[in-house]
C-alpha cells in the first residue's frame, strides 16, 4: 500500500518509497482524490517515478485516471545527463492529441437561428467517426512527407490558413526534429486519407459561446468577451499516430531489455535519451505530432469555409481568428530549472497541457505578457474552460496543467445508463444541436460519464498551476 | 473490473477508460482464433449484454466473399506474439478493410506465427481501437495444458 501525504488543499505527496527515484505529487481536492484513489492512477504515478533519469517529481493532474503504463493526466521530465529515458507510453497512442480554439466576431444571438444548418454543413463537410477519411483527398507519398516534416506550416503554405494561425499554435505548428524516414509504411498508409478528420471516441468539433468571464482584461485580449461564439476542435494524429506508437512500443520492448531497464509495468517500455532507439522514436513521434497540427489546421479551414457559406462573409470579416492550439499528448525537449539550475529535459505530457507563464520566450507577441492560453474541454453537455499558464506551473509542474474532465463511467456503464432515453431530443431541449455518426458514440460520451470539469479547473486555479479566464457553453457538437 | 461473455471462450472486461478481454482456449492456435474474434466483437460494439454470442460469422451487413491473405508475425514469447497477431488483424481491418474469419496456420511457434488468414470485407465498425496495449498483457499455458490470455485495448 503506497504512503500518501496530504500537503495542502490541492496537493498530495507520494513520498519516494520502494523503487521510486523521486517523489510523486497529485493535484486534487478531497473529492477528486477519492475518485483518483479508486483506480490504479496513484500506483501509476509511483511507477513512472521508478524510471531512469526522472527529475523533479512524477506529477498527476486533477483529471488523472488509469492509463496503460503512464496514467492519463501525468507529467514527467527526464534528464539525458542522468540516464533519462523517452517512453512511447508516456505520450500515448494518439500522439499530439490536442485542442484548437477559434473565436468569431459573432454572438450567440446571431448564430442560434442558423445553428441547425451550421451543424448540418459541418457534419457534411468534415469526416467524423470510426476510420472516417476523405475519398477525394488522399495524400501522395511526397505530400504526406511534407506534412510530417512541416505540420501546420505545410497546411498554411497550401492555403489552408494564415500566418496568424501558426503564431498562435504551440511550437508554431511544427516540432523540430521530425524525421519522416522513421515513420513506418503502415503508419503512412493509415494517414493518407485521414488528414482533416475528427476521428471517434472523445474527439469533437464544438460550437460554444462564452457564458462566464473570470478575468475581463485577459478575456478581452483573447477575443473572448461574454456572448462570443467560439469553435473547439479536439483531435490528434489519427491512425498514423496510433501506428507510430504501436511500432515503437515494440522497438522499445527490445531496447528496454538491451539497456537493462527494470520496468514495473511493461507498457512503460523506454530507451535512454540519445540512444538510436530513442532518436528514432523522437523523430517519428515529432513527425506524427506535425501530422496532428496539420490535421487540426485543415479542420479549422473547413470550419471557416462552412461559416463563410452560412454567414455569407469571409472568415476574416467574421473575426474567425485562432485563440490557440495546444497539444496534450506529447514529449518535448524543454529547458526547466531543476535542482537550482537550468536543464534541458524531455517533458512527457500524457493527458496534460503545456501552460507556460507570461514572459516565456516561446509565447507569441500578443500573449507574451499574458501567459499561454490553455484550453480545457469538458463534456458535451456542460462547459469548457480557457485558462492561462502561470509562474506556478513553470515552477512546480514543468509548465503543465490539466487537460480535461476524465471519465467516471465505463463506456458500457454509460450506454446502460441512457437506455431508453432520446439523447438527441434531450440535448436539443438544452439548446445543444448534436450531430454524430452513431448513437453509440453519444451514449458513451454523455455528460454524466465524465467528472465535472469545473471541479478539475478549480483545483489547478486554486493550486496556481493555471488561471481561469472564461467558461464556454456548448451550442452545437459534432462527434464521430 | 466488470465482465460479460463474448464469443466462445472470450470474456469482456469493462474498465472506466478502456476495454479488454480474457480469452480461454484449448491450444495456442485456438487462443489466437478466439482472441481475433473477441477483438472484432469489440470493434463492432458487440460486447453489450445480450450480444455475447455474436461472432464475425454472423451478418454485419457485409458481402459473403472471402479473401485469403498471408500473414506472418513474430514476438518475444506467447504474449508478445498474441499482441502482434491482434495488431496484424487490426491493420487488415483498418487499412485493407478486411475482417478475420479464420486462419490456416503453418507455423505456430513460441516466437513466430505464419499462415493464411481467411477474411471478408469489413463492415462499419462501432468504435476505433487505437492500440493493443502491453498493459496486463499475458498469454499463459495452464498446468492442465489449456491457454489463458488477457488483453487490454486503448479505445
Amino acid at each position: 500500500m503506497l504512503e500518501i501525504q496530504r500537503l495542502d488543499d490541492y496537493r498530495w505527496l507520494i513520498p519516494r518509497q520502494g523503487s521510486m527515484r523521486v517523489d510523486g505529487i497529485i493535484y486534487a481536492d478531497d473529492r477528486l482524490m477519492t475518485d483518483i484513489r479508486a483506480d490504479e492512477a496513484v500506483q501509476q504515478v509511483a511507477n513512472v517515478a521508478c524510471l531512469p533519469g526522472i527529475v523533479g517529481r512524477s506529477i498527476g493532474m486533477p483529471d488523472i485516471h488509469w492509463g496503460y503504463g503512464f496514467a492519463i493526466g501525468g507529467v514527467a521530465a527526464f534528464d539525458p545527463d542522468q540516464g533519462g529515458v523517452v517512453s512511447p507510453g508516456g505520450v500515448g497512442y494518439d500522439i499530439n492529441c490536442g485542442v484548437r480554439l477559434l473565436r468569431t466576431g459573432l454572438t450567440e444571438q446571431e448564430v442560434r437561428p442558423r445553428l441547425a444548418r451550421l451543424m448540418d454543413r459541418l457534419y457534411e463537410q468534415i469526416p467524423a467517426g470510426v476510420g472516417a477519411g476523405y475519398k477525394s483527398f488522399r495524400l501522395t507519398a511526397d505530400r504526406i512527407r511534407a506534412v510530417l516534416e512541416r505540420g501546420a506550416q505545410w497546411a498554411v503554405a497550401e492555403g489552408y490558413g494564415d500566418e496568424g494561425d501558426l503564431r498562435r499554435t504551440e511550437a508554431g505548428g511544427r516540432i523540430d526534429g521530425a524525421d519522416p524516414d522513421q515513420v513506418g509504411d503502415r503508419a503512412v498508409q493509415r494517414g493518407r486519407d485521414q488528414l482533416g478528420t475528427v476521428g471517434s471516441g472523445n474527439h469533437f468539433i464544438e460550437i460554444c459561446h462564452v457564458d462566464e468571464v473570470y478575468d475581463d482584461l485577459a478575456a478581452q485580449r483573447l477575443g473572448l468577451d461574454p456572448g462570443t461564439v467560439t469553435v473547439f476542435i479536439h483531435s490528434g494524429s489519427r491512425g498514423l499516430g496510433y501506428q507510430v506508437c504501436d511500432d515503437y512500443i515494440q522497438v522499445m520492448m527490445t531496447a528496454a531489455r538491451k539497456y537493462g531497464i527494470d520496468l514495473p509495468d511493461r507498457q512503460l517500455v523506454c530507451a535512454p535519451l540519445g540512444s538510436p532507439e530513442a532518436d528514432r522514436y523522437m523523430g517519428a513521434m515529432s513527425a506524427a505530432a506535425n501530422y496532428a497540427f496539420a490535421n487540426r489546421q485543415m479542420m479549422a479551414f473547413r470550419v471557416r469555409e462552412v461559416f463563410e457559406e452560412i454567414f455569407k462573409q469571409g472568415w476574416q470579416k467574421l473575426g474567425m481568428t485562432l485563440v490557440y492550439d495546444v497539444a496534450h499528448n506529447i514529449a518535448k525537449w524543454e529547458t526547466h530549472e531543476v535542482g537550482g539550475r537550468d536543464r534541458r529535459v524531455c517533458v512527457h505530457r500524457k493527458g496534460a497541457t503545456r501552460a507556460f507563464p507570461p514572459g516565456h520566450p516561446e509565447l507569441p507577441d500578443g500573449y507574451a505578457d499574458l501567459g499561454q492560453p490553455v484550453l480545457i474541454p469538458g463534456d458535451m453537455g456542460r462547459y469548457s474552460f480557457v485558462l492561462l499558464g502561470t509562474d506556478g506551473a513553470y515552477r512546480e509542474t514543468f509548465g503543465s496543467t490539466c487537460h480535461g474532465a476524465g471519465r467516471t463511467m465505463s463506456r458500457r456503464q454509460a450506454k446502460k445508463s441512457v437506455k431508453g432515453r432520446d439523447l438527441r431530443r434531450e440535448f436539443h431541449d438544452q439548446g445543444i444541436e448534436v450531430r454524430a455518426s452513431s448513437f453509440g458514440t453519444i451514449a458513451e460520451e454523455v455528460p454524466e460519464a465524465y467528472k465535472d470539469v469545473a471541479d478539475v479547473v478549480s483545483v489547478v486555479d486554486g493550486a496556481g498551476i493555471g488561471r481561469k479566464v472564461a467558461r464556454l457553453r456548448p451550442m452545437g457538437v459534432l462527434k464521430g | 473490473m466488470n465482465s460479460t461473455d463474448g464469443p466462445a471462450g472470450v470474456t469482456f472486461l469493462d474498465h472506466t477508460a478502456d476495454l479488454g478481454m480474457d480469452v480461454d482456449a484449448g491450444s495456442f492456435a485456438q487462443l489466437l482464433h478466439r482472441a481475433a474474434l473477441g477483438m472484432l466483437a469489440l470493434l463492432y460494439g458487440e460486447e453489450e449484454e445480450g450480444q455475447g454470442s455474436t461472432t464475425p460469422d454472423s451478418s454485419r451487413g457485409r458481402s459473403l466473399r472471402f479473401d485469403a491473405v498471408s500473414a506472418e508475425v513474430t514476438g518475444g514469447g506467447p504474449s508478445e506474439l498474441l499482441a502482434a497477431w491482434l495488431r496484424e488483424i487490426l491493420f487488415f481491418h483498418e487499412v485493407r478493410h478486411l475482417d478475420y474469419v479464420r486462419s490456416e496456420l503453418d507455423v505456430v511457434g513460441e516466437y513466430r506465427i505464419a499462415g493464411t488468414i481467411l477474411a471478408r470485407p469489413a463492415g462499419r465498425a462501432a468504435r476505433e481501437i487505437k492500440g493493443v496495449t502491453y498493459h496486463e498483457l499475458q498469454a499463459v499455458q495452464q498446468p492442465e495444458g489449456t491457454w489463458r490470455a488477457r488483453v487490454i485495448f486503448d479505445v
